[in-house]
């Protein structure tokens, strides 16, 4: 597992762009501005409530300390309405007013303008796969294209970008810290989280995972390349070679860099799965003790409906992929490659 | 029978004596020791992942070892430290002798619920280590303490075992809770008014009416969960037709209520403390009795602040954030009273003061943070990052484990009979208070800057932050281990305590001798005044004494 394991070593070379490192991140976009914006005044609010509180509690301490074993309190004095009253409706004003504040970015950041670019985003234990269906002026692509988390995902500036997401398998969050943007991926439903780079913030942006999914959670970051539009354009029609290009041994290769390598080898080492080393055309035993003969059949069983045979000695830790017809008989011709 | 003038510790000797006795003192010992044993333990596997954490790369243990460290730390700090320490362990000791009462009002009942949180707490420990030991018997616990479905649905049958063990231990508080409500409506002294009441009792009542309410809902939560597994009905479990966020609702219609269950036995520490080591009456008394009461009912309908990136409706995030900011009010009341009681009066900086002053620190902190997660927009981009852990560990830990140590302090010297070493137990405390902040200021730092939450590897830029929040957690050992070495050596040395060292005035000082006698009291104490008036005159009457006089007791409002 030694590529994967370099590929999770790269991972903590990402970077999140942050001139002030102990802040937060550099904004991006207008609405990441704004959330800056009310991040500030609540940090402004919270020292003042805090010194109001603390340097009273210190200068009380030192001034009423006790110096004596007799000494008493100098008074006894132990209620004021007046006071109850404004210590309970100044912070309330205060507080609405966050609250209001906080609730319109909210909304900025929720509802994305007119004519934003839809991009499908799959999450699965663990990684991510965006399907990209139109380009930046809006033509469909020849198929729906399928790009993976393990290569750099490109996205055009000056549109905005709606992610359409949702999860094979467990929770998953969609979290990106320089659009101050963050929205739960969940199987069976379908959530959305908008995006928009300026023409002169074209970088590449980290995304993480920040819904916990088990073993990789910590390793599903990765690569948003915000580009140009013509440059993405070029990029996208690139893609589409592989991705809507029928069967080929190369787009099972990258399906396997994508999806599969974090849990089948190809060195022959155990990993969470039966490494794919020798597997095409070998007598494989079940967890039942029968036996079953690696061909088309039990392969495409085994990507489409993982849990109905179990090999012995592994747990049901597969999950479902969602392969079309073509991808799965790419990854007969990668199996078949693989000696 | 022993005789019933001998101290509690020493009426009765043996093992079994103490794993029967029906004795709310002992019992509250039991609860206790166990929970500070549970410390230890919690304690060591957040050790063990600061650990792994100094460097960003993951290469000390596997990512599946850190994922039960972390779940192990969250699942016995919260329920099996945080939510007994204060109304398990010291709630038992104390409020019947705060109420001049002789026991809780079903003593028999009260042993039941020790059982029971033991039993519950083997079956958690029990979960854990099978799970650890043979994944594919049960499954890892590896899910976080939240328990997230579908993820928790599939690893085996773990999560169904735990989650019984937490419904078990939720069983032991539901009837620590009603045991508690019956015993402060039937059983105060004559003279004990609702508002003569310690706060500590009102505190403690507000908690008990949420753990009577809000418990059974993990129940529920529960049994859905086994009808799931086992039946293959599907509710959570989107694959049989079920939906995951269902569970995230259920979830935290118990755990946001919990939240109050573990922060309001602090604050009922805390109002002892503070007016004891000030001599001073509490500042706005009704005030402070009152937002407990506020807090019990208000906690139960801001669940959904926890999902504001779930994909819940726009308009649900608006009402819960709205309501958040609601409950943001009567905790700032407690604090401003707090600090007023301090005005005027005589301040001690004893080891119990010290520790009550960390709790002002960093509970103001920790709820001063809560207002950038309760602001919608803000919370998007905080949501399960390190600023969420910081903050609750501003909270929970600097909130409540804060004020239970102080009240260990507080109290020790009448549960043991001795006195500790002064000095010891303020470095303690000073020591803590460094490692704390060390250890979780800069974690609001890295959340403010993206890190996520539970993440084995991480990226380099974070790194020098997780390097200073890892000597924290060590110098937060150090803190703890003076502390228990102080408490120790206080057994060993035997140094007697006298029987009212603080000059307090509720009944557990002035009224019986210390440690207690069996049945706390020689007589039925009553209650001339309230119980801060540290200016009146100091009356120590009982029924029997005032009839001796012969001046019976008659009640009176003054
Ligand atoms: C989360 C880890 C994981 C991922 C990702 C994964 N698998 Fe698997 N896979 C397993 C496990 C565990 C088994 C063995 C248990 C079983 O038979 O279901 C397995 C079994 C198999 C088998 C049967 C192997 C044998 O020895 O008979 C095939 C074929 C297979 N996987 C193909 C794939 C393909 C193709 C992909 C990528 C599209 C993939 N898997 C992705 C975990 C995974
Ligand atoms: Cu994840
Ligand atoms: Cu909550």
């Amino acid at each position: 597992m030694d590529e994967t394991q370099k590929f999770f070593d790269d991972m903590t070379k990402m970077k999140v762009q942050a001139a002030n490192e102990w802040w937060t991140p550099d904004a991006v976009t207008q609405a990441a501005q704004t959330v800056d914006g009310v991040y500030n005044l609540i940090t402004i609010v919270c020292v003042i409530f805090f010194v109001g509180i603390i340097v009273p509690m210190f200068y009380f301490t030192w001034k009423y300390h006790r110096k004596s074993e007799e000494q008493v309190a100098v008074s006894q004095e132990d209620h004021s309405t007046f006071l109850e009253i404004l210590w309970s409706a100044g912070p309330m004003v205060l507080l609405f007013y966050l609250f209001f504040v906080g609730f319109r970015g909210f909304l900025d950041l929720r509802v994305e303008p007119e004519g934003a670019m839809e991009v499908g985003v799959r999450a699965y234990q663990w990684g991510w796969e965006f399907q990209y269906s139109e380009d930046f002026e809006g033509n469909p692509t020849k198929c729906t294209t399928k790009v993976n988390f393990n290569e750099p995902l490109y996205l055009p500036t000056q549109r905005p970008v709606k992610f359409i997401m949702t999860s094979s398998d467990v929770l998953h969050s969609f979290y990106l810290p320089s659009f101050r943007q963050k929205g739960d991926v969940i199987p069976g439903r379908y959530n959305t989280v908008w995006v928009e780079a300026p023409a002169d913030k074209a970088d590449d942006y980290t995304l993480f995972c920040t819904e916990y999914c088990g073993r990789s959670h910590s390793q599903m970051a990765a690569t948003l390349r915000f580009v140009d539009p013509p440059e993405f354009n070029k990029w996208l029609k690139e893609k589409q070679k592989t991705s809507c290009g029928g069967v080929s041994l190369k787009r099972g290769k990258q399906i396997y860099d994508g999806v599969c390598k974090t849990c089948h080898s190809l060195d022959g080492s155990k990993g969470t799965g039966p490494t794919f080393k020798g597997l095409w055309a070998k007598e494989e035993t079940l967890e039942d003790g029968s036996k079953v003969t690696v061909d088309e059949t039990y392969v495409q069983e085994s990507i489409l409906k993982p849990n109905a045979k179990i090999v012995k000695g592994y747990p049901a830790a597969m999950p479902a992929q969602e392969l079309d017809e073509d991808e799965i008989k790419s990854m007969f011709k990668f199996l078949q490659s693989v000696k | 029978m022993g005789d019933h003038n001998v101290n509690y510790l020493e009426a009765k000797k043996g093992l079994k004596s103490w794993l029967v006795t029906v004795d709310h003192k002992r019992i509250g010992l039991m609860y206790l020791f166990s929970v500070l044993f549970f410390f230890l333990a919690g304690g060591v596997f957040a050790l063990l992942f600061r650990a792994e954490l100094l460097t960003a790369k993951g290469d000390m243990v596997s990512a599946d070892t850190y994922n039960t460290f972390f779940t192990l730390h969250g699942v016995i700090m919260v329920f099996l430290v945080i939510i007994p320490s204060v109304p398990a362990a010291l709630g038992n000791f104390v409020l019947p002798l705060q109420l001049g009462a002789k026991d809780v009002a079903f003593p028999k009942l009260n042993l039941l619920s020790l059982y029971i949180f033991w039993i519950g707490a083997t079956m958690a420990l029990g979960t854990i280590i099978v799970g650890t030991l043979d994944p594919t018997l049960i499954g890892r616990v590896d899910t976080g303490w939240t328990f997230y479905t579908p993820y928790s649905s599939n690893g085996g049958t773990a999560v169904i075992w735990m989650t019984l063990a937490a419904f078990i231990l939720g069983f032991s508080s539901i009837l620590t809770g009603m045991n508690f409500i019956v015993t402060i409506h039937r059983l105060r002294a004559p003279g004990l008014t609702w508002f003569r009441l310690p706060l500590f009792i009102w505190a403690i009542y507000a908690t008990s009416i949420i753990q009577v309410m809000a418990t059974p809902v993990l129940g529920i939560t529960l049994l859905l969960l086994i009808m799931e597994n086992v039946v293959g009905i599907g509710i959570f479990n989107p694959n049989l037709g079920g939906d995951p966020v269902l569970f995230q609702h259920f979830f935290w219609f118990y755990s946001h209520p919990a939240v109050y269950i573990m922060i309001l036995p602090g604050m009922a520490v805390q109002s002892e403390l503070i007016a004891v080591f000030s001599q001073k009456k509490l500042f706005g008394y009704k005030y402070v009795a009152f937002s407990s009461l506020a807090i019990a009912i208000i906690s139960f309908i801001v669940w959904g602040h926890h999902m504001f990136v779930s994909g819940q409706s726009e308009l649900l995030s608006m009402i819960f954030s709205f309501l958040t900011f609601l409950v943001a009010i009567p905790s700032g009341v407690k604090i401003f009273n707090w600090v007023a009681t301090m005005y005027k009066g005589s301040i001690s900086l004893k080891t119990p003061m010290l520790w009550a002053l960390n709790f002002m620190f960093l509970f103001t902190i920790g709820g001063l943070t809560g207002l950038h997660l309760g602001t919608l927009s803000t919370d998007v981009h905080l949501h399960d990052t390190y600023f969420v852990v910081a903050h609750f560990h501003y909270v929970m830990m600097g909130g409540t484990l804060m004020t239970f140590v102080g009240g260990i302090f507080y109290w020790w010297p009448k549960m043991t009979g001795y006195t500790y070493n002064e000095n010891l137990g303020r470095a303690s405390a000073i020591i803590v208070f460094i490692g704390f902040n060390v250890t979780f200021l800069i974690q609001f730092v890295m959340g403010a800057q993206g890190m996520p939450r539970r993440y084995y590897q991480y990226i380099e830029q974070y790194e020098k932050f997780h390097v200073v929040s890892t000597i924290g957690a060590f110098i937060l050992l150090v803190g703890f281990l003076i502390a228990a070495f102080a408490l120790v050596q206080s057994l060993i040395q035997k140094n007697k305590a006298p029987d009212n060292p603080w000059k307090a005035r509720s009944l557990e000082w002035t009224h019986t001798a210390t440690p207690p006698v069996e049945h706390n009291f020689i007589g039925q104490p009553v209650v001339e005044y309230g119980p801060y008036d540290y200016d009146a005159p100091m009356v120590v009457e009982t029924l029997e004494s005032l009839e001796a006089k012969g001046q019976p007791y008659q009640f009176s409002e003054a």
